[in-house]
């Protein structure tokens, strides 16, 4: 993730501008193993982003826990969340990461009831 | 100091209390009761010589069905000013896991008790605050002892069924295509 950001790969380029609050942003990363006693502030980051808005799970541990499979990890933050795009890999590649964001791009395209004036 | 010359000092000084030296690739442990470890700790922390004025680390170690004591609290001390160091090992029952804290010679010792507390559910007698620290406060039981269930209990914790609860009620007002 620090990777992607910087010079080399890039996501300003391609209109990923990191945002300092949720209620500014149109998708959230979930980047990282979830906790269950992490979990009720995700939710929380969730609900208060404005509609439209969209899910990125980044890596295995997001994806479905990945390696941890114990007592205080969520198996998966597909739990409580609805994901848009699932990013493999622990940890992804920069490439994998672009390629996460440009399917989810390519899902905005496609939803043309969602974004147009009679919805 | 050498760690034996350590571990022989305090044998001299409290030779009622350590149960065992041991020395492994220049590293020393020395396992003592639980009764007076404040006094140890205070001696290790004001000796000249010793001047062990830095708590690394306090953790605690679950010997279930491998010894007749079940818990062990090891304390690693570092001293700044002559560079050496010392394991301190404290043997405490299964049955009543109760030591002395030692928060009145090494301040920094609060959070550790309280993780040890969180993770083994060993008390510490004349601790301040002594409260779960990573786990969520209302959660049942002591993940790292051994008869605790790797995936948790059958009970799931509550605060997570709330999220799952609301997650599935605000989920009516999602975008479904």
């Amino acid at each position: 993730m620090m990777a992607v950001y910087a010079s080399h790969n890039d996501l300003d380029r391609m209109g990923i501008i990191p945002r300092g609050s949720p209620r500014q942003s149109d998708f959230m990363f979930v980047a990282g193993t979830v906790t269950k006693k992490m979990s009720q502030i995700v939710r929380r980051v969730y609900d208060q982003m404005p509609e439209p808005r969209y899910v990125i799970s980044v890596g295995s541990c997001a994806n479905s826990g990945g390696i941890f499979n114990t007592y205080s990890t969520v198996q998966g933050c597909d739990t409580f969340l609805p994901i848009d795009v699932y990013i493999p890999g622990c940890p992804p590649r920069p490439e994998a990461f672009i390629d996460g964001i440009i399917k989810l791009q390519e899902k905005i395209k496609n939803e043309h009831f969602r974004w147009s004036r009679w919805r | 100091m050498e760690p034996l010359e350590i571990a022989d000092k305090i044998k001299e000084k409290f030779p009622e209390e350590v149960l065992d030296i041991r020395e492994f690739r220049g590293q020393c442990s020395v396992t003592v009761r639980k009764g007076k470890v404040l006094e140890i700790a205070r001696y290790l922390h004001d000796d000249p010589d010793l001047y062990f004025d830095y708590l690394v680390d306090v953790c605690g170690v679950d010997y279930l069905g491998k010894k007749d004591n079940r818990f062990e609290v090891v304390y690693h001390l570092y001293s700044i000013k002559h560079r050496h160091f010392v394991r301190l090992k404290a043997e405490v029952s299964g049955n009543d896991p109760k030591i002395d804290s030692v928060m009145p010679v090494w301040i920094g010792a609060n959070w550790h008790e309280r993780e040890t507390f969180d993770m083994y559910g060993i008390v510490f007698n004349g601790h301040p605050d002594l409260r779960r620290v990573l786990m969520p406060e209302d959660w049942e039981g002591h993940p790292l002892r051994k008869d605790y269930p790797v995936r948790g209990p059958e009970k799931e914790w509550p605060g997570f069924l709330d999220v799952l609860e609301r997650s599935k009620r605000f989920g009516e007002y999602d975008w479904h295509g």
